[in-house]
């Protein structure tokens, strides 16, 4: 546990806190490639409660309660400036295949037709298509998708969107297609073409598809439990890692209900260790790959004993307000909606471990970066999705301001909403998440109190002079700005029944914040 | 000072040592510890016997190797179930070549028996995709035994108590072509000969046929014949799904004349209709399904429709709270409604009402005097099949239970 945990070991706060990288990074032997078998995922989730279901704060957040860069993680909006051209690059570090294409595999079995491809750079392409129905549509999820998971700060692939005439492709002479025999046959023209007569073409008669390159060493995906016993660096139990926690928070965001483990991967990377990425966003927005997302997916696990049971003994005259919700038609987004929407009751397809853990903290930290998108960069994100209906786009833009905006207004309210906090020239500087973005008008009165605090031992003593003020400066008493080197403080701030304590240490002359705890 | 006081002093100065060291290691320092000896532990991934078969079955594609033809082990598939109504558990093997000669042609070749021994031998000749798929074509070669097959006697007053059994048999040569001029339309034709044996049935419970029943009642229970069939088809289906379907409708008639080859006494001509709508309402969650369907048989003058042929009502597919083949005549109509609601994404619900009646003049179709039953019953199913159905009826004859791997319409 790297936050505020003695463990009868040692201080509360270590000479290196609050911690930003946390360095999993050491080589190991390349762990054994594995699956996961979708029908065990879905029976394990949904009946058996796998993981640690304690109560307990994650376990891989510092003192400040952020998640430290990782193999899992990289702090990205809210720590670097993310600028318009950050945003849509996103993972990208080229400009996507170049062709011509050459088929080399190609893949029947699945959710989606597709292929990989190498490009003339020999690069290799994983291709997926639209379907007939809804031209555009799980392209641009995919793309859109990746560009936020990416800012957010997980690793997730690279994505093109690729335009290319059928007579363009070229197929390798030693491509093999497994068919749904289990035979590997040699994959011919008139094979790709019959398996390209479902797609959705543009309207020139080009193909439109959705790039994704390779990631290299993959070792199959990971679980939102439990750790990797063949992986050293994977220490802290995935049900309680803060950001597959907050995972949720993105996920409902963007209606991502395909967010479990068959969508990540493992994957071994050169210098000798497994890095966790996010896979595979074609089920998110308004999308299910195939078709319009359905009206349950979000809404509903796809196992529910209460509903299943209220529909069965009601005759099926009673039936949840998800089947009434009424949808735009754009084919190219599907189905999505905003006034529907319920931050708290979004659910992916089956229990995820990792969001059934997840406590208010955790979705604090994640509704803190979400907020951090601006209007503006929901509009350019959304724009990567090459929508050629701009009503549409605007559409979806409107919707994901109208989800982040729902996200922020629940979320905010179940802790403390104050952030931001900063010592100088004497005083505690903060703000009001509520009151910045609009969900409060006044700022609120808070009481603020301070304490000496014991580092070996975590006591406190209250050190009087505390002050009600609905100012977002609290001049710090000198008793804290005059005291000796390596003393500790905890400000607390009060309000409602939710409260934040700032713990101070006094270093190299000044106080430095090293650590925030909220309740 | 006593050497214990000593011991003990010193452990704790060892201890406390100990600590002031631990309070200076950095998290970054610990963490790296952790890790090291966790690398050091470090062993392949342990998975629960259940995830490993399913892995192990995955991998293996055991369920597409059952389920799709021309998988298989080396293109044999067991099969499972099939038979006609009434065969008990049946088991047998099928094997499977699909997509010969450039993807146009299929071939099969079936055998399988129940407990009871009713028996199926068939091997088929399929050219379904031919044109483009615009077009189909088949050659099948049939051999069916049916030990235990009920008869009641003729018409709608047959009494429950006059169950017999007599033994049907038949041999086919079937050829069967025809068009889908667009997707959604199917206009067919074919030409049979069937050869059929009739005898003594082997249900220890019920007597023979042929003892209850004579050929002034049960026509052709004393000599059978062979028949020439000729068959002409049209339809028009539009339904969403054809295994599970929630919108859409199907829309077919057919028209059969049965030549008597062998002794001349039982030619006849049939024509059949089948009507079914499904209106969805709730966004598809919860659908109206409604079937009607009548068959009309005509027999060519001085001859009679065999009663092993006659149309049949009762079972699991038309009046449900009945026995199966609970009543038979020339003439037969049956109408079907439900209301099905989705529980679950796996699960239908329905509750549903059946009517219907055989008759032997076609003055008598009408909706007088029309057999009833109803009940509710539950569906598993994918978005495009029902899987496996259970239904409970009850009639004035009482409750029946079914569990059926399709499903009712």
């Amino acid at each position: 546990m790297l936050v505020l945990s003695r463990s009868g070991e040692g201080q509360v706060f270590r000479s290196d806190d609050p911690l930003k990288i946390d360095n999993d990074t050491k080589r190991i032997a390349k762990p054994l490639r594995r699956k996961i078998n979708d029908y065990y995922d879905f029976l394990e989730n949904t009946f058996l409660k796998p993981g640690d279901r304690k109560s307990v704060r994650a376990v891989n957040v510092n003192t400040l309660g952020e998640v430290p860069d990782s193999s899992w993680f990289t702090n990205r909006i809210g720590t670097i400036p993310i600028t318009p051209q950050s945003l849509t690059q996103a993972a990208n570090r080229g400009t996507g295949p170049v062709g011509p294409l050459t088929i080399v595999e190609g893949k029947t079995q699945g959710v989606t037709p597709g292929f990989r491809v190498q490009d003339s750079k020999g690069e290799v392409y994983f291709i997926k298509f639209d379907p007939a129905t809804n031209p555009e549509m799980a392209t641009a999820a995919e793309m859109i998708s990746s560009k936020f998971y990416y800012a957010l700060g997980y690793n997730v692939a690279e994505y093109y969107i690729v335009n290319f005439n059928l007579e363009d492709l070229k197929i390798s002479a030693e491509a093999k297609v497994t068919n749904e025999l289990d035979e590997q046959k040699p994959l011919t023209r008139q094979f790709v073409e019959k398996l390209l007569s479902t797609i959705a073409r543009n309207s020139d008669g080009s193909i439109r598809a959705m790039a994704s390159k390779l990631i290299p060493g993959g070792i199959g995906p990971f679980k939102f439990y439990g750790t990797r016993a063949d992986d050293g660096n994977d220490l802290f139990p995935h049900e309680h890692r803060r950001e597959l926690r907050g995972y949720y928070i993105f996920c409902s965001w963007l209606n991502h209900d395909d967010s479990r483990s068959i969508n990540t991967l493992d994957a071994y990377d050169e210098q000798g260790f497994v890095k966790h990425y996010l896979l595979d966003f074609g089920s998110t927005l308004g999308s299910g790959s195939v078709i319009a997302q359905k009206l349950r997916p979000g809404n509903e696990y796809m196992w529910e004993a209460g509903p299943t049971f209220g529909r069965l003994f009601s005759l099926g005259l009673w039936m949840p307000g998800w089947v009434s919700v009424r949808y735009p038609n754009y084919p190219s987004l599907g189905r999505i909606e905003s006034e529907f929407f319920q931050p708290h009751k979004w659910k992916p397809e089956y229990p995820n471990a990792a969001f059934l853990n997840m406590d208010v903290e955790d979705a604090f930290w994640a509704t803190r970066l979400l907020m951090m998108f601006t209007d503006d960069d929901i509009r350019l994100a959304t724009s990567t999705g090459k929508l050629s209906n701009p009503e549409a786009e605007a559409y979806l833009s409107r919707i994901l301001i109208e989800r982040r905006n729902k996200i922020g207004n629940y979320w905010l309210r179940q802790v403390s909403s104050l952030d931001g906090f900063l010592v100088t020239d004497g005083s505690l500087l903060f703000e009001d998440l509520l009151v910045k973005y609009g969900f409060e008008q006044k700022r609120r009165s808070h009481k603020v109190s301070f304490s000496a605090f014991d580092n070996a031992n975590g006591n406190r003593k209250d050190l009087g002079g505390s002050v009600e003020t609905d100012s977002t400066t609290v001049s710090l008493p000198a008793s804290l700005t005059t005291a000796p080197e390596n003393s500790f403080f905890v400000v607390t701030l009060s309000a409602n029944t939710h409260a934040t304590d700032v713990f101070l240490k006094r270093t190299a002359g000044a106080l430095r914040i090293v650590g925030v705890q909220r309740k | 000072m006593y050497p214990l006081v000593r011991v003990t002093l010193l452990a704790l100065l060892v201890t406390l040592a100990s600590n002031a060291v631990a309070q200076d290691v950095s998290r970054a320092v610990e963490l790296e510890q952790r890790r090291q000896k966790k690398i050091s532990e470090s062993r392949p991934e342990s998975r629960p016997l259940v995830e490993k078969t399913l892995l192990w079955m995955q991998e293996k594609k055991i369920q597409e190797k059952l389920e799709t033809p021309g998988a298989g082990f080396k293109g044999i598939r067991p099969k499972f179930g099939g038979l006609s109504t009434g065969s008990g558990f049946a088991f047998g093997l099928q094997y499977d070549r699909v997509r010969m000669l450039d993807g146009q042609f299929d071939f099969s070749m079936l055998g399988a028996a129940s407990l009871i021994q009713y028996q199926l031998y068939q091997l088929k000749f399929d050219f379904p995709r031919l044109a483009n798929e615009k077009a189909f074509f088949s050659l099948t070669g049939r051999r069916r035994a049916m030990p235990r097959e009920d008869y009641f006697g003729p018409g709608p007053n047959s009494v429950k108590d006059t169950r017999t059994s007599y033994l049907y048999e038949d041999t086919t040569a079937e050829i069967r072509g025809g068009i889908r001029p667009i997707r959604w339309t199917h206009i067919g034709g074919g030409v049979d000969w069937v050869g059929i044996n009739v005898g003594t049935g082997t249900d220890p419970r019920f007597p023979s046929t042929e003892q209850l029943f004579t050929e002034a009642i049960a026509p052709g229970v004393d000599q059978q014949t062979d028949f020439l069939k000729y068959n002409l088809s049209a339809a028009v289906d539009t339904r969403d799904s054809q295994g599970n379907p929630r919108r859409g409708g199907y829309y077919g008639v057919n028209h059969t004349i049965y030549d008597d080859r062998k002794l001349g006494r039982y030619s006849f001509q049939r024509t059949e209709m089948e009507l079914q709508q499904y209106i969805p309402f709730s966004a598809g969650h919860r659908v109206i399904a409604a079937r009607f369907g009548v068959s009309l048989d005509d027999p060519k003058t001085g001859s009679r429709v065999p009663f092993y042929l006659q149309k049949s009502l009762g079972g699991s597919n038309d009046l449900r709270g009945f026995r199966e083949f609970r009543f038979r005549d020339l003439n037969q109509m049956i109408g079907n409604l439900e209301y099905r609601w989705e529980a679950w994404s796996g699960l239908d619900m329905a509750i549903f009402a059946d009517a219907g009646k055989v008759f032997a003049d076609r003055k008598e179709f009408d909706f007088n005097n029309l057999e009833n039953s109803y009940g509710f019953g539950f569906r598993f199913n994918t978005a495009k099949n029902v899987f496996w159905r259970i239904d409970l009826a009850r009639s004035r004859e009482g409750t029946r239970a079914f569990l059926k791997f399709e499903n009712v319409f």
